[in-house]
Formats: structure tokens, sequence, C-alpha cells
């Protein structure tokens, strides 16, 4: 079965002109994930595995929280655990790690406000 | 060939025999070779995934109170080395990689094993120390890349709709005080992701899920627009609903995902297994003198393969074994021993859905110089003493029911030394297992 985590009341100050971008970061072996962020507007951008996405400008982002949902599967029998970075334009913003014996398909949330910076 | 005949028994087993059993498994490579060396069983193997944790294992056990070195008892250590650290790849990665080195090292072991109750041939109880290592290699066909491909898409759409639907409901929590409001506006999102996802969904399967997604949630812990458990558990239940209509189902997040990964345990292609063990006997007990008594070495090449929907299997197995004879003379006396024995077999298994046909052959082949006494000029004299032998057996199952099977074996068997000219295998036994049927394992 899933299980979720949520991550709430996270913040990244930015600038109005400044270009955000979302890293998700594999740090354990074998996970396979799919990534959708929901940010203020249409055109949610979405991730199939790790890497870096657009999420758009920090002034586009401060009328609502923003979204990060990842739903990721780990079936690798030789991992016990697993664990995700998330970066936002290169900072740590959470690290996930959940045991495997809780769950192999973690939920995960982040609850991300981008105030003024 | 005289014949004995085993008359039918009726075995009760827990778990399937057909096209599973594995009959060469007395020689195949064990999967703590360390262990098998020593010929224990030990009550749990630590398997540390970590340096440190290997590092702690080690101390813990190998070092006594006042910091000297102890053989522990009934201890054994499996060590992968490549997964004792992270390297962030992908299943996707993972999987595709073919690179000779990297199975290499990723499949690479290190067993210990050890005990203070190795006993000879006279019940001294000695230590003994268990060396092992093993590795694999696998090579994937067409049949296997376009499996992986068909589960990691598969398993994509069941991520990407799920991740979509909770992204979208997510930020209504906060927006909505109460839960019919919540799922006014939530069935709203599902409705909308679900047309977007898969349009040919249906409109009644749509308002069917609709329905049940609104009935199910009001039977959910009371609602509160920050309240973690209903998040929750409108999670488990959306994920529940939405896999289960026609449409969705063949994308059902857990079961692609139990299913992938019973296919990465045993997937279609050529495999190759190869397997060392040693040990050390201190018959005196003590660190400073310890014997190599035995070393064997295995490969184990096996090929899976499907005809439709039909498991095959082809498994050879060498076994290769060497001793110091002169330890054997000295601690067990009465026993008879080879300086060399080598093992050879060869099965082949097909798994169909009512029934099962397995078919093995087992050789083997042992060679030693004994001592035939001197001559004039008082060089010791050897004279070679050879043997062999020769076992094949096949095995038809017929499954009456998922837990019920009856299997029929015939064949002759290698000779015994009470009994050597009584070989035939005439067995026929009722199976009662638990659990559904398995693929063969490789």
């Amino acid at each position: 079965m899933t299980k979720t985590y949520n991550y709430k009341n996270l913040s990244f100050p930015v600038a109005d002109d400044t270009e955000v971008s979302l890293e998700v970061i594999y740090v354990s072996d074998g996970n396979s994930s799919h990534t959708v962020i929901n940010k203020p507007g249409d055109d949610d951008p979405e991730l199939q595995d790790q890497g870096t996405v657009v999420i758009g400008k920090g002034k586009d982002l401060r009328a609502e929280t923003t979204y990060v949902v990842t739903v990721l599967n780990n079936i690798l029998p030789q991992e016990d655990t697993i664990t995700v970075k998330y970066k936002i334009n290169k900072v740590d913003i959470q690290t996930h790690t959940n045991a495997k014996t809780d769950t192999q398909n973690p939920i995960i949330i982040l609850q991300i406000n981008f105030p003024k910076s | 060939m005289k014949k004995l005949l085993l008359t039918s028994l009726l075995c009760v087993a827990a778990g399937w025999v057909m096209g599973q059993e594995k009959k060469l498994s007395a020689i195949t490579a064990p999967s703590s070779p360390a262990s098998y060396m020593l010929g224990s069983q030990p009550a749990s193997v630590l398997a540390p995934k970590s340096f440190q944790a290997l590092e702690t294992a080690l101390f813990t056990n190998f070092l006594n109170n006042e910091g000297k070195t102890v053989l522990p008892n009934d201890f054994a250590l499996e060590f992968t080395p490549y997964w004792a650290t992270d390297h962030g790849r992908s299943l996707q990665d993972y999987l595709s990689s073919n690179e000779f080195l990297d199975q290499f090292w990723q499949n690479s072991s290190f067993s210990v094993g050890s005990s203070q109750n190795f006993l000879l041939e006279d019940k001294t109880a000695t230590s003994a120390l268990g060396i092992g290592y093993r590795t694999r290699f696998f090579i994937g066909g067409k049949a296997d890349k376009q499996t992986v491909t068909t589960y990691i898409k598969t398993l994509s759409v069941a991520q990407r709709t799920l991740s979509k639907l909770i992204a979208d409901i997510s930020p209504l929590y906060p927006a909505n005080a109460t839960r019919d409001a919540f799922l006014t506006a939530a069935c709203l999102k599902i409705d909308a992701d679900l047309k977007n996802l898969f349009p040919t969904m249906p409109a009644d399967e749509l308002t069917a899920l609709l329905n049940q997604i609104t009935a199910d949630a009001k039977l959910l812990s009371t609602y509160t627009s920050d309240n973690d458990k209903f998040q929750t558990d409108f999670n488990n239940l959306l994920q529940t609903d939405v896999f289960k209509t026609k449409t969705v189902a063949k994308f059902d997040l857990i079961d692609v995902a139990d299913k992938f990964e019973a296919y990465i345990k045993n997937r279609l292609g050529f495999s190759l297994d190869v397997a060392y063990g040693t040990f050390l006997n201190l018959t005196t007990n003590k660190l400073d003198y310890s014997i190599v008594p035995k070393q064997s070495v295995w490969i184990t090449p096996a090929y899976n393969f499907k005809n439709g929907t039909n498991n095959l299997q082809l498994l050879g197995v060498l076994r290769y074994e060497w001793f110091d004879q002169d330890y054997y003379h000295k601690y067990f006396p009465s026993a008879k021993s080879y300086r060399n024995n080598f093992d050879y077999g060869l099965a082949g298994v097909a798994d169909f859905e009512k029934f099962a046909f397995q078919l093995e052959a087992v050789g083997r082949y042992q060679a030693t110089e004994i001592s035939a006494g001197t001559d004039a000029s008082g060089n010791q004299l050897y004279r070679k003493e050879k043997a062999s032998a020769f076992q094949c057996v096949g095995t038809f199952s017929y499954r009456l029911s998922k837990e019920i099977a009856v299997s029929y074996s015939l064949g002759n068997r290698f000779p015994t030394i009470t009994a050597p000219d009584k070989t035939l295998v005439s067995l026929l036994s009722l199976n009662f297992g638990f659990g559904g049927p398995s693929k063969p394992a490789q």
C-alpha cells in the first residue's frame, strides 16, 4: 500500500524576476517516480524520475501555495531505504527518507510558499 | 540395472513442488557459500547495508570483552559492497545496465560464517571459519527489454495518474471547511483530470466512480481542513476506487509494482552465477593453527524464456570441489574421501497453466590418489582411483486446484552404499500447498 508523507510550511524567498526551478534528486538506488507541481495558474510542470524542471518566476508563484507531489515506487530488492532530495535553485529544500519496511510506495507532498526575498 | 521400487507416497508439502522443485539445489551455488562450507544453517544471516554496520558487526562478534579475537558460534554474515553506498540510479537505469564490470561489482557479495561446534569424526567440537564469494551476470534478450519497457511505461502512467489527482486535490483541503464542500470540489477535479488522462473513459463509468468516492469518503475519519489523517485516508481511498475502474484497472499502481518486482527477481534471459567457498578448521581451537580442508567452485548458467504465456527454464550446474586428503584421513579416518569431486547437472522445466514437466540429469565424477606403498628406493607410490555416477529423473505434475497438485517422478538415481544395484525411482506424490503457483526459480 502507499503511505503519504506531508511536508508543510516550506518556504523559499525569491525575487520577483528570479526564475525558480525544482530539482528532484534520487539519493537511494532503484527509485521510479512521477512528480507533478501544482503551482498558481495553469500548465503544471511534471517530471518523470529525477531531473530539473522550471516552475516559473518568483512573482508568479506568490498567489497560492505550490504543491509538489511525487508518487514513487522502489521495487529493487537490494535497496532497503528510500531517499529523495528536493532542491530549489540548487538549494536544499527537503530530503525525504523512509525505510522500505514502512512502505516501498511513498507519496511525498511538499507545500512550498515563495515569499518575496 | 536392478530396480528398487519406491512405492507411491502421499506427501503433505507446504508450497508448490510443481515445476519449482529444484532437485539440482543440492549442487547449485548456495546463497551463502561460507555457511554452506561449514555445513551449518545459522538462525539468522547478518546483512549489513553500510561499511559502518559491517565494521560494527565484525568488531562486536569477533572481539571479546578483553579485546581478543574469537570465532563466534553460529555466525553468518553476507555483505554486498556495492549496495553499502548510494548511487542515485533510477530503476530504469539499473535495469538497462548490461555492462560486464557493472554487473560483476553490483552482484559481488562476500560471506563469512563461523562455528565453535564443527564436529570431527570422533565428535570433538572444533572451531571453523567459512569464507565465500559469489556474483552474477545477466544478459537479457529482446523479450526482457520488451517486458521491462512495458512495465516501466505502465508504472509511469499509474504514477502520473495518482500524482496528478493528488496534486490537484491537495489545495482543496485548506480551501474547504466542510467535508461536503471538499468532496464537491474534489469530484470536479477528479472528473476533469480523468477526462484529460483517459479520454476514452465512458461517462457512466466516471459517474459511478465519483459516486463511489463520495460514498466512501463519508465513512472516513472526521474532516477538518488540516486533518492529516483524513488526507492520507482520502489518498488511499482515491487510489483504491480509481484503479478499480475498468478503464484504469490495468494501471493499478500497487498491482503493477508488485508484478514488476516479481519479474525483476526472475527476468527472461541468460544468467550466470559464479561462487567460491572455502573454510578453515582450527582443529586445536587456537587461532595460530588452521587447515583448509575443502574448497568449492560453482558455475550455474540458467536460461529463462517464454513460449506464449508458458514459462520455460533451462538450468545447468557445474560444481568442482577439492579436498585435503591428509586432513580427512586424520580427522575423518573411516569416511571415504576423494581428492577431487566434479558434479554436473542439467535441468529443463516447462511450466504451463495446469501442468508442468521437469527433466533433470545429474552426474558425478570423483578422483583420488591412494598410497600404494614405496618402491625399492623408498619413494612413495600412488595408484589412481576414479568413480562416476549418473542420475536422471523426469517429473510430471498436474494441478488439481490452486493449492493441490499431483506429481509423478520416474528415473534412476545415484547408487547408494546400502543398495548399489537398486536405482529405479518411481514416486507418486500429492502436494498440498498454500498460495498460488509461482514461476520457476532462476
